[in-house]
């Protein structure tokens, strides 16, 4: 799985070859996802880091996540703190 | 370092407040406490509208801190004449009081978010180096 992505309080997961809605609220998914490898990154995304490739900042600005299948998703800097959360557990 | 100036900041407001506390309930309400309860009061408004922006708001981090900047000052203004802070010849100070702070907390920002993605990045490149070096368990294939 690539990532889960609010679209008008739909609820859709992206795999590598399908789309799937999945009926639960970011909130819901967000504590179902507490202390694996999903992380939010934004307040419509949660994302697989498992498949984040690298985090980039546009011109000293936007941040983007880029996944390993080349898609570009808006990262809150607010978010960038609960990422390294992620990556530091794993190192732990 | 910085966990220990955020603790002392904290604990620095605990004091305050309890020392307040205090003087309340010995002497009753007095100007020094009601300026200590506004402020803290300004606080909670000024880090809900930061929160709210943050959660909201998705532009790059030169436009945010400029909404940031008018956004916080309106409140500042608001809650200063609300207060009786200004006058209306010197709320145009509130521009100032607010930009200084920001002022200080723009690089700040800037060099936390910049440690943040390399630290991150970094992450990552030693996760897929570990992953090429061992071939035989494709970790990537058995992720969910």
């Amino acid at each position: 799985m690539y990532y889960i992505e609010n679209v008008d309080r739909k609820l859709f997961i992206y795999t590598i070859k399908d789309v799937y809605r999945l009926e639960a609220s970011m909130q819901e998914i967000e504590k179902m996802t507490a202390d694996t490898d999903l992380v939010r990154i934004s307040r419509t995304c949660i994302i697989n880091t498992d498949h984040l490739k690298e985090i980039k900042q546009v011109k000293n600005s936007r941040l983007e996540a880029v996944l390993d299948n080349g898609e570009m998703l808006i990262v809150s800097r607010k978010y960038l703190q609960d990422i390294k959360k992620v990556f530091r557990r794993d190192l732990s | 370092m910085k966990k220990i100036l955020k603790d002392a900041c904290i604990l620095a407001a605990l004091m305050i407040l309890s020392v307040f506390a205090i003087s309340i309930i010995w002497s009753g309400i007095t100007d020094e406490t009601v300026l200590v309860l506004r402020l803290f009061v300004l606080a909670l408004i000024i880090s809900s509208a930061n929160h709210i922006m943050d959660e909201y708001i998705s532009l790059p981090i030169i436009m945010i801190y400029t909404v940031k900047y008018f956004t916080i000052t309106g409140i500042v203004m608001l809650f200063g004449f609300i207060s009786g802070w200004f006058y209306p010849s010197n709320f145009w100070m509130a521009f100032i009081y607010v930009g200084a702070v920001l002022v200080l907390a723009y690089p700040i920002d800037s060099f936390r978010i910049k440690k943040d993605i390399e630290f991150i990045n970094k992450q990552i490149a030693e996760r897929d180096a570990r992953e090429a070096a061992s071939p035989d368990i494709n970790e990537k294939d058995a992720r969910p």
